[in-house]
């Protein structure tokens, strides 16, 4: 099977649901988490004055807090996260908030798979995170990235990168194109956007070409499968 | 192999055909007494030619217009013809053959029109441009016409070029209606649909000089399809053939009658092709082809000015190999209807005259693969099997409507229609770690077009004839299939991807009696043909020829054209010559230019159609026939055109190099002989830039033919193209396919 992001994306993942003095929590995942931007849907009931999700990535030594990015992109909520890329240790979701009743902690093992969704440099410590399309297809697709720094467990958002691409799709026997794109440009907190007009359906992949500093670094997200529109 | 069956035989049987007595030309005594007349004026037409369609029997009317002429009893048609006339066709009856008389009225034809009449399962030949040829398939019609030309991608289906022009340059259109091939490499021109059986005339206009059929800077093939007669009895005609280059076998039924107001005419045909082989015993593999067509119409008469006709004509190929390209065409195939309303007030003087109304519907279906190609052995696309869709469905109406003014007349049209359009592409690999790839060609594209022409001949003087065409178009285009729409939207950066066209066409010609055997015609236009459907929304469409994937531009404006041609017809009891020269300047010319920045390497290279800033075509084109002796006459033809792109400052791309044909004849009422060669010069004037083109070779091919008719009813047809097996190429041949090697043929077909 192929990597398609969003496509499970009825198949929804309950990962919190929390009823305690007459208040309802529930957070659902809409799809089963993996590496990358996951999206969140939060159904909270009267009661909750505030919430807030994180998912942590606890090993022997460390502690990872993946960056949750408060961006509410509908009125259901969805929340992004970034999941640290390492393999020993153990994935919990937890959500600190506070109830009329007073403050409240939930904390819940979860299973995050890998993905091929968020890469590493090769040659120095940027994470590069596929944000958007969700669900690749054929046609004009908003392409979205967001940048990080690995700095010490925390993820600081790169916002000064200058950024170009090279989509590209493998047609086997080491022949193969691209397809039409404008580079994308920072649009805030270490996103970075453009467009990709996919030209055919099949797989394709991306290079995503960074500078910083001087220094170019090529993230490729390698082998995921655009749809027909 | 070469020749798959004894050749000597097969001349040992031309030969003594020959030399056989042919049988009495004609068994009645009474010959039939006609006067030809002119339409607008009434005057005698001199020295008009009165043939016997499918023969060269015939004779020719005196400075008076008064002809006598024997009939024989297989004389089913006459064709009368004289310079500056549009041909008519006569259907003869039990009366004219008992020594009846009639009166022939031809109507001026001012702009120069070839014209290919179709007897039945036989082909005219009573003038220079007339196919000599066995007609196998529609494009063998025009096989002599010069300026036309074929491009070749396979042993089927060749598409018209006129004058150099080609593809959205050139109409073609059948009983004026419009028929979109459904293949986005056009690999099924409409010509492909249509059988000669199908057909009563073939008529080719070149240049944009007759916009009652479109608006087209090329020119317009109009396919004339025959309908039922009520002139003539109840019949049955048949035809089997056989070629041997590509063990070509094909059969032919054609029947017809009439019973009181209702007749009715249907046709069937089958042939089937192995590879063919070219010249000097090379056989190349993947171009057979399999057809068979049928059409049936039948015509009810309402009244004495009001008839009916209903039209079906299926069409199926498969199996067609192209064997210069990557893949091979697994059906082809297309459903035409028709309903026609025929109006005519006979013995008007003025006033509306005629009116022909027509509705149809059409659907053309095309499956390409390369399921049986070998997909590892090629250049480009290695490792994946390709198949290709594409379908069209055109629904339409086209009325005309005939006025007399005195000497003048007028024919307005209306054209209508409504195109939609798919094509797409599955790519399949052998390799595991390849995804399935699917290509959306065309988008459910959608074609709104609605035009008006009038049509205006009048005399300006005793000798002088004035015509007026002009033409106002109005086109709507739109994507409807959303997958395209965002595809053709992040391309173009345009939210609407909707586009009107709406524009006018003039032409007009003075024809200039200079005596009474010779004409002079100056004709000029100013006209614009649509982008295609293709140009305007196609989406990465693999160019076959130039190795290029293509992308339309919705921004594209149409083609302008500023023509003028001169022509000449002289024609005497004794030979007949018509000549022109040509001009045609073209604007806002839309060809393929580099699309970059999807691929570094040379396997996939990508072009979008825009509009360069000009091109030119000059040419000239001359036909003469003569009669040397008794039943010996002399015919050839010859035609040139120069293109320049002025954009890139280069030869234009897919221009035929100057050719000419010779041919000499032996005609007896029932048999014939003919000998013909066929020629070309190298062409050296190639595109570099637009395609990477190669130069062509010259050639020199003889072929020889014959007909016999025996006893009235049975008719044998018999010759060999390409006599010395000559191994060459025509310039428009893509992949510089060969064409056939030494072919013998022969048919033979019976009428009761």
């Amino acid at each position: 099977m192929h990597p398609v992001p969003g496509d499970n994306a009825s198949d929804d993942v309950v990962l919190i649901d929390h009823v305690e003095a007459g208040t309802q929590l529930t957070l659902v995942a809409e799809e089963p988490l993996g590496w990358g931007f996951n999206r969140f849907r939060i159904e909270a009931s009267e009661g909750w004055q505030s919430f807030t999700p994180m998912l942590v990535f606890e090993t022997q030594t460390r502690i990872w807090r993946s960056p949750i990015e408060p961006i509410m992109t509908d009125d259901s909520g969805v929340v992004y996260a970034v999941p640290p890329m390492e393999d020993d240790g153990t994935w919990y979701l937890e959500i600190d908030g506070s109830t009329t009743e007073g403050p409240i902690s939930l904390r819940t093992p979860v299973a995050v798979s890998e993905d091929i969704w968020v890469r590493e440099g090769d040659s120095s410590d940027l994470i590069v995170a596929w944000v958007a399309p969700t669900t690749p297809m054929t046609g004009n697709d908003a392409f979205e990235v967001a940048i990080y720094r690995n700095e010490n467990g925390a993820f600081v958002p790169v916002t000064d990168a200058s950024l170009d691409l090279y989509p590209y799709m493998d047609m086997g026997g080491g022949e193969g194109h691209s397809t039409p794109y404008s580079a994308p440009v920072h649009t805030g907190n270490g996103h970075y956007r453009g467009d990709v007009n996919f030209i055919m359906s099949g797989g394709w992949d991306m290079t995503v070409i960074v500078t910083k500093d001087g220094q170019t670094e090529n993230i490729v997200f390698a082998g995921f499968t655009v749809k027909q529109g | 192999m070469v020749n798959r069956i004894p050749i000597a035989l097969l001349a040992l049987l031309a030969l003594s055909l020959f030399w056989m007595t042919p049988s009495a030309a004609a068994q009645d005594t009474k010959p039939l007494r006609g006067v030809v007349l002119d339409e607008l004026s009434g005057q005698p037409v001199p020295m008009a030619t009165v043939i016997v369609t499918g023969t060269q029997y015939g004779t020719a009317a005196n400075l008076e217009g008064q002809f006598e002429l024997l009939l024989r009893p297989e004389d089913h048609m006459l064709r009368i013809s004289a310079i500056g006339y549009a041909s008519l066709i006569i259907h003869i009856t039990p009366d004219m053959r008992q020594g009846g008389s009639l009166t022939a009225r031809l109507e001026p034809s001012v702009i120069s029109v070839d014209e290919v009449v179709v007897a039945g399962n036989r082909s005219r030949v009573d003038d220079p441009s007339a196919s000599a040829h066995n007609p196998n398939a529609t494009e063998d019609l025009l096989d002599r016409i010069p300026g036309a030309d074929f491009i070749q991608r396979a042993n089927f289906a060749w598409e018209p070029v006129i004058r150099g022009m080609n593809g959205g340059q050139v109409g073609v259109v059948i009983d004026g209606m419009k028929v979109v091939g459904a293949c986005i490499d056009r690999m099924d021109p409409t010509s492909a649909y249509v059988e000669v059986e199908n057909l009563e005339r073939l008529e080719l206009t070149k240049g944009g000089f007759d916009l009652n059929m479109g608006s087209q800077i090329g020119g317009t093939v109009n396919l004339m399809t025959e309908r039922p007669s009520f002139e003539e009895d109840p019949f049955i005609s048949t035809e089997v053939g056989f070629e041997s280059a590509s063990m070509l076998r094909r059969g032919r039924v054609v029947a017809g009658m009439a019973k009181g107001k209702t007749s009715v005419r249907g046709s069937w045909s089958y042939r089937i092709a192995d590879d063919f082989t070219a010249g000097g015993g090379q056989s190349l593999t993947n171009s057979g082809y399999e057809k068979n067509n049928y059409k049936i119409d039948v015509t009810r008469m309402l009244n004495h000015a009001h008839q009916v006709t209903g039209s079906f004509l299926a069409d199926n190929a498969w199996g067609v190999g192209y064997p210069v390209l990557l893949m091979d065409a697994t059906l082809a195939k297309a459903r035409i209807g028709s309903v026609t309303h025929n109006w005519e007030r006979h013995m008007a003087k003025r006033g509306l005259k005629t009116a022909e109304t027509r509705i149809y519907h059409n659907t053309v279906n095309h499956w390409m693969d390369d399921y049986q190609r070998d997909v590892f052995d090629r250049p480009v696309m290695r490792g994946m099997y390709m198949p290709m869709y594409g379908k069209t469905q055109t629904s339409g109406l086209i009325s005309r409507w005939g006025f007399r003014f005195g000497p003048s007349r007028m024919n307005l049209t209306l054209d209508a229609y409504q195109t939609d359009s798919f094509g797409d592409m599955w790519m399949f690999s052998v390799f595991e770690n390849i995804q399935d790839m699917y290509l959306l060609n065309l988008g459910d594209i959608r074609v709104r077009h609605g035009a008006l022409a009038a049509d205006w001949t009048t005399p300006l003087a005793d000798n002088l004839i004035g015509r007026v065409n002009v033409r106002w178009d109005y086109s709507t285009r739109d994507v409807l299939r959303d997958e395209a729409v965002s595809i053709l939207q992040g391309r173009w950066g345009d939210e609407d991807l909707a586009r009107t066209y709406s524009f006018g066409n003039v032409s007009g010609t003075l024809d200039y009696a200079l005596n009474a055997i010779t004409r002079l015609r100056l004709s000029l236009a100013h006209v614009s043909r649509l982008p295609t459907h293709v140009e305007n929304y196609g989406h990465y469409v693999y160019n076959y020829v130039d190795g290029f994937f293509y992308t339309g531009n919705p921004n594209l404006k149409p083609e302008r054209s500023n023509q003028i041609e001169i022509g000449l017809e002289r024609w005497t009891s004794r030979y007949g010559l018509t000549a022109s020269v040509f001009g045609n300047r073209i604007q806002d010319y839309i060809v393929g230019l580099s699309d970059t920045g999807l691929s570094d390497n040379e396997i996939y290279r990508f072009r979008v159609y825009q509009n360069a800033s000009s091109a030119s075509l000059v040419g000239f084109e001359v036909s003469a026939v003569a009669d040397i002796a008794r039943g010996f006459s002399v015919a050839g033809t010859s035609s040139y055109t120069r293109g320049q792109n002025h954009e890139l400052d280069e030869p234009m791309f897919l221009i035929p190099p100057l050719s000419a044909q010779l041919a000499m004849r032996y005609d007896r009422p029932s048999y014939w002989a003919e000998i013909e060669s066929r020629m070309a010069m190298p062409q050296e004037r190639v595109s570099r830039q637009i395609a990477v083109e190669d130069v062509s070779d010259g050639y020199f091919v003889i072929n020889v033919r014959g007909s016999y008719t025996l006893q009235n009813a049975t008719s044998l047809r018999f010759g060999i193209d390409n006599l010395f097996d000559t191994l060459y190429h025509e310039h428009l041949s893509f992949g510089n396919l060969p064409n056939e090697g030494r072919n013998v043929y022969l048919s033979v077909s019976h009428t009761l």
